[in-house]
């Protein structure tokens, strides 16, 4: 596989980790709690991934896509368990991206996909209630682009650690956002940090 | 009219002094089967290892359902859910394996093979009770072995390792880890 493919899995997977920032901002608004301490967690653990795949396409010589405007959730989020459905359906987004990194040539890459996928796999076990046999795999067939293509209704309210319960107006994520110094709870651990750049 | 076969084609062969192999660019046909490449052998060892955390699953059930007690019921529920997960992956892997006629299957899929697999787990029928700290042992030391045989296997049986081994971690954190 070329590197073009390889730059290619980094960017969808950096795709599929701002939609994630986006999507946790819409969930945490409906969440408390024990679950809202663990949407801030997710929320950060995807910024920390975001930011580390980030850096990982800008070694490689290329500009890391940014984040879209806006994000269409792929269903109403209106009380705690939507919100708990959609956190379940971004983190198999996320794995599913994370997938395709496991394909590459790269044996970096590799192994750098396939353990986010287990981080992304606890996440979306811990939001669904229950496991799955093939996390990721599942997903290969349904379009993960979903969550582009078209704008959130009017006044749709999102959340964002540090204003909890408090609703506004979904601010787009940046790709050159550093990681947010939210306290950080060691629920679960989180994605793994970026590999060494194979010599 | 001759016909060549197993048999006369080596004497034909000797006859007019040349071996099989100068008849063919290949692989000598006659030399018996190939040796199983690389994928294969990665499969066959990852099934073993599967077969291996399945046996482990039925015997920690088995061992509770003679109990009968509510906490142990509950158990056994969820580890059925999780030996379900873990049958599912034997399918799909077994789905991958094809082998040349003639060769033996998995080689550690046979009971009176109880060595160690890479899991941790043995493939006899485990004698003592299983416990929960020794599942969650194999699970993460299965994922553990997916991911490190990640680097040597074509794409799309990486792809499958991966997701294997992503679920084999979430049944660690079920299992309490």
């Amino acid at each position: 596989m070329t590197a073009t493919t390889a730059l290619s899995a980094l960017q969808a997977a950096l795709a599929a980790e701002n939609a994630a920032i986006f999507g946790y901002g819409a969930a945490g608004a409906h969440l408390t709690g024990s679950s809202l301490a663990a949407a801030e967690q997710d929320w950060t653990g995807h910024h920390e991934a975001r930011d580390a795949l980030a850096a990982m396409i800008s070694r490689r010589g290329a500009t890391p896509a940014a984040a879209q405007a806006f994000y269409q959730l792929p269903f109403r989020v209106h009380d705690a368990a939507s919100a708990r459905a959609l956190a379940a359906h971004l983190e198999e987004g996320v794995t599913s991206a994370y997938l395709g990194l496991v394909a590459v040539s790269d044996q970096g890459l590799r192994r750098f996909g396939a353990l986010a996928m287990q981080a992304a796999a606890r996440r979306a076990a811990f939001w669904r209630g229950r496991t799955q046999a093939f996390p990721g795999l599942n997903l290969l067939t349904r379009s993960v682009s979903h969550y582009g293509e078209a704008r959130p209704a009017p006044g749709r309210s999102c959340w964002r650690p540090g204003r909890r319960r408090r609703r506004r107006r979904c601010a787009p994520p940046t790709t050159t956002r550093t990681t947010t110094s939210h306290p950080y709870r060691n629920r679960r651990r989180h994605s793994p940090r970026a590999p060494a750049r194979p010599g | 009219m001759l016909i060549a076969s197993a048999t006369t084609l080596p004497l034909l062969l000797a006859t007019a002094g040349c071996r099989s192999s100068d008849l063919f660019t290949g692989p000598d046909p006659l030399a018996g089967p190939p040796p199983l490449g690389h994928d294969v052998l990665t499969l066959q060892a990852v099934i073993a290892s599967e077969e291996s955390l399945v046996q482990l699953y039925r015997a920690a059930i088995g061992g509770d359902l003679g109990s009968g007690a509510q906490r142990t019921a509950a158990r056994s529920r969820t580890l059925g859910s999780l030996l379900a997960q873990h049958e599912q992956h034997l399918a799909q892997l077994r789905v991958r394996l094809v082998q040349p006629p003639g060769t033996s299957p998995t080689p550690t899929a046979r009971p009176s093979a109880a060595r160690p697999s890479a899991n941790g787990a043995t493939a006899g029928p485990p004698r003592a009770r299983v416990t929960v700290a020794r599942l969650r042992a194999a699970e993460r030391a299965s994922a553990a072995d997916l991911v490190q045989r990640l680097a040597t296997v074509p794409p799309a049986l990486a792809q499958l390792f991966a997701s294997i081994a992503a679920s084999d971690a979430t049944h660690v954190t079920v299992l309490g880890g």
